[in-house]
């Protein structure tokens, strides 16, 4: 999107435009939504969180920096948002773990490699309970959307240099953690 | 663990985030339906300053007394000159051209230069701008005067409950008024609903609240996810016949793919 058009989409975002905001979910919630499931690990509550951006957004816009794009600062939006879903997905997550034996998503008909890569995907989700939100967030930006430190930097409001710093402490943890699960 | 390993699991929770979003409709439903009244309210800023002054001026003039207003606020303003005829003519003057209005005594030299000394009820404009406001909404520093000036508080407003407060019934919302009150009212129990489940975390109140909600708006596009909630709460109160029943129709696709692969895992923990 070119630079005027999102500056006009933001402008009438800020005016209270509703037509606005559902342009820019529709421009916009496919990135929104992939940031949150990655981040809180659950469908559910990453669409709880899609739905939060969204509603705030309105309001949420008057400290849009227009040297940011949308997308940028809806991943703001949400990174803002996301510790109580984070904590709800962490929760459901420990409560599926006691509830049954197999929390695994495996379905009969899933391919192989398919189960691998969920439970994979699963035990790096609890893997990333562990760590604070504010490394937890470094780790999904910058490892898993790979996105560069100044962006994050930006979308988190913090030095390039904590970025990185919080990226080093993340990884060791989280190998730390998965190294154990997997073992 | 391997390097390897690791950049598999990272692979995976990447691909995870790009899975289609069966449910992504639904979502730009609830938070379109969930600004409306917001939007509303915004409307309602620029409307009703416009509404109060076009009622105003048509109550001043139906009843012949927009001239006289003009020229005192004119007057006050500096832009005419003192008159001397309207302190002489207007107590007896007006008197005479309308009996049936006692109203009409105070009339033009109060109206402009010292507004806090009239009385709302003495003047018919500053009334009728009450009562357009009385109707919706205080949102502009214009009505809130008009109602600060009445020699009494209105006792009337907006004692209505949030259910009884359709947005058909108040055709401009109010600003000050509880939001809940201006909604719709099943969306303002899907909401206490929401608040009792999430916020607050009380399965049993939750329960109860999402099956109001369920009551009031069955079909409404909100319910499927409410019926969603419900069986969650249902769980959490370990209901589990009861949770079962709620979860069966998720996770055999009555919805379609929303929630069912959660539906089919709880449903096996409960067995």
């Amino acid at each position: 999107m070119d630079a005027p058009s999102r500056d006009t989409l933001g402008a009438r975002i800020a005016e209270g435009e509703l037509s606005a905001v559902a342009e820019a979910y529709e421009l916009h919630n496919a990135a929104v939504r992939g940031f949150a499931r990655r981040l809180v690990g659950d469908e559910a509550i990453a669409e709880d969180l899609v739905h939060e951006v969204f509603v705030t957004l309105p309001s949420a816009i008057r400290s849009f920096r227009h040297d940011a794009s949308l997308r940028t600062f809806l991943i703001s939006i949400a990174v803002n948002h996301a510790r109580h879903h984070i904590r709800a997905a962490g929760r459901r997550r420990a409560a599926m773990s006691r509830l049954s034996e197999h929390p695994g998503p495996a379905a009969p008909s899933t391919p192989e490699e398919d189960v691998i890569r969920k439970r994979l995907a699963l035990s790096l989700s609890r893997a990333l309970d562990g760590l604070p939100d504010d490394q937890r967030v470094a780790f999904v930006l910058c490892e898993v959307e790979e996105r560069s430190s100044n962006e994050v930097a930006q979308i988190v409001g913090a030095p390039e240099a904590t970025v990185r710093t919080r990226l080093y402490h993340a990884r060791r943890k989280l190998r730390e953690t998965l190294a154990k699960e997997l073992a | 663990m391997s390097g390897d390993d690791f950049e598999r699991a990272i692979a995976a929770l990447r691909e995870q985030g790009d899975n289609p979003a069966p449910q992504a409709r639904l979502t730009k439903e609830r938070v379109l339906r969930e600004l409306r009244p917001r939007a509303r309210r915004r409307r309602a800023v620029w409307f009703i300053p416009l509404a109060a002054l076009l009622a105003g001026s048509t109550v001043l003039a139906a009843t012949g007394r927009l001239p006289d207003v003009y020229h005192a606020a004119a007057r006050a303003l500096g832009i005419e000159a003192p008159a001397p005829s309207p302190p002489a003519a207007h107590p007896a003057a007006s008197k005479a051209s309308t009996p049936a209005k006692p109203a009409a005594t105070e009339a033009p030299p109060q109206v402009a230069p010292a507004p806090t000394e009239a009385p709302a009820q003495e003047m018919p404009s500053p009334n009728a701008t009450a009562t357009a406001a009385d109707s919706a909404p205080p949102s502009s520093s214009a009505t809130a005067t008009t109602r600060r000036r009445g020699s009494k508080p209105e006792p009337k407003e907006a004692p209505s409950p949030p259910a009884a407060a359709s947005v058909e019934s108040s055709p401009e919302p109010s600003m000050s008024a509880t939001a809940s009150a201006e909604e719709d009212p099943a969306l303002a129990l899907y909401r206490h609903a929401r608040q009792l489940h999430f916020a607050e975390q009380k399965p049993e109140a939750a329960l109860a609240a999402w099956n109001a909600y369920l009551a009031a708006d069955p079909h409404g596009p909100l319910a499927v996810d409410a019926r969603y909630e419900r069986a969650l709460c249902l769980v959490r109160l370990g209901r589990k016949p009861e949770a079962r029943a709620a979860l069966e129709p998720f996770a055999t696709g009555k919805y379609g793919s929303y929630r069912q692969d959660e539906a089919r895992a709880l449903l096996d923990a409960l067995k």
